[in-house]
């Protein structure tokens, strides 16, 4: 039950990623990727 | 608004169905086999550090007991000013001829990338990240790939556990999967419009330096050489292991990075928009445009339908409704749970230390 629910939350905070992502970009922020250095870090 | 609920609907259905079921039938037609031949040629490991000296002592461990030749091994760590003292942990390790390369300042992995490569004697580069443990063969597989002259890219496998050494099922698991099988068919077909942070390997010749304003080299990089001419290719031999996020909240910073790259890579390489340019311009349109432009369409398929609700839309509308609140309830049960004398930190600060700096300027 809890995968039936988790999956459409993954999707769409997936896909408000690519907005967020392009917000960030257009404000020009700089520090994302050293920002990012202690989150879990891996290549999709 | 019918005509745009019908092509939003197919334009999401393409991205995430038809374009990689279109790669499984090219891949029938015009597979590109890589000729790999195991050779021995100088090899430098390039892994870039901010203050990770936790994980430090455990990569170099794995990178001196990797199947290669030390003489023909040479590895390189950049600190990006670190403060935390990984310098005089690197210092045990200078007898087994681990180059240090430091900068006072810290001034993000791009310019700590260009300062190891000034440094890089092997004729084959592998960059590598801190966290993932790579797999004693992957340095053989990796370089196999070079006998191949139209291989100028070289990218490994990430392998993704959960904790017992099994790949993982989770939902980021699962999603990892899929896109390593959709890139694993357009290795096949010709390139992977991006490598693996994590473990790929270029020739060091065809190193330029990067920007230092560069989110994701491991797609600015990828992508110059296949715009030069050579081939990106995703080789499953060469495995890199890391642990599974524990939930979708724990992916989103990384995931908003990962496609403010891609963004980015758009003004620093304008040319892979133009299809005469680029060898994998539609690989890069479905692929790496596709999945920048899917939140636009999905917005503009619930928008439309809410101006349709006869008919079938009246169906097509429930199950947006009924998947929207799914993913509400999701949202809700994904929230930590405050402890005694700790308040709990919302999803946003947990996925992404970028809010949580933002949100401690702005107080």
């Amino acid at each position: 039950m809890k995968r039936l629910l988790s999956f459409p939350y993954a999707f769409v905070l997936m896909n408000w990623a690519a907005v967020a992502a392009l917000y960030y970009l257009i404000r020009g922020k700089k520090d994302i990727w050293s920002k990012n250095r202690s989150s879990h870090k891996h290549r999709i | 608004m019918e005509t745009l609920f019908w092509l939003s609907l197919l334009f999401i259905c393409y991205v995430y169905f038809g374009y990689p079921s279109l790669l499984a039938l090219a891949r029938r037609v015009t597979s590109r086999p890589v000729h790999k031949a195991y050779c021995e040629p100088s090899v430098s490991i390039v892994i870039a550090a901010y203050n990770e000296r936790d994980r430090l002592g455990k990569k170099i461990q794995n990178c001196l007991s990797l199947d290669y030749p030390k003489e023909k091994l040479q590895i390189i760590v950049s600190l990006d000013g670190s403060t935390d003292g990984s310098e005089f942990l690197l210092r045990t390790f200078a007898s087994q001829g681990v180059t240090v390369v430091r900068s006072r300042s810290h001034r993000g992995k791009p310019s700590a990338l260009n300062a190891a490569m000034r440094h890089a004697t092997g004729e084959i580069v592998v960059f590598a990240d801190v966290r993932q443990t790579f797999h004693p063969a992957v340095i053989r597989e990796l370089t196999a790939n070079f006998a191949d002259d139209r291989v100028g890219v070289a990218s490994g496998e990430l392998i993704l556990t959960d904790g017992t050494q099994a790949e993982a099922r989770t939902d980021v698991g699962i999603y990892w999967r899929y896109e390593k099988a959709i890139r694993s068919l357009e290795s096949e077909i010709h390139s992977v419009p991006g490598a693996t942070g994590a473990i790929y390997a270029i020739r060091r010749e065809s190193y330029q330096n990067l920007p230092e304003n560069t989110l994701i080299d491991d797609a600015l990089l990828p992508m110059r050489i296949v715009l030069g001419g050579k081939r990106a290719v995703l080789d499953p031999a060469a495995k890199a292991y890391d642990t599974v996020a524990c939930c979708p909240n724990a992916e989103f910073g990384r995931k908003v990075r990962t496609l403010a790259g891609n963004y980015q890579l758009l003004t620093q390489l304008p040319e892979l928009l133009v299809p005469w340019r680029n060898p994998i311009f539609f690989q890069f349109l479905s692929h790496k445009i596709g999945r920048l432009l899917v939140p636009y369409a999905l917005l503009a398929l619930f928008i439309s339908n809410l101006f349709m609700i006869r008919g079938v839309y009246a169906l097509t509308l429930s199950l947006q409704v009924v998947w929207y609140a799914f993913a509400s309830i999701g949202y809700v049960l994904a929230r930590p749970v405050a402890t005694d004398g700790d308040s709990a930190e919302t999803p946003a600060e947990v996925a992404s230390p970028i809010f949580v700096s933002e949100s401690k300027r702005a107080a």
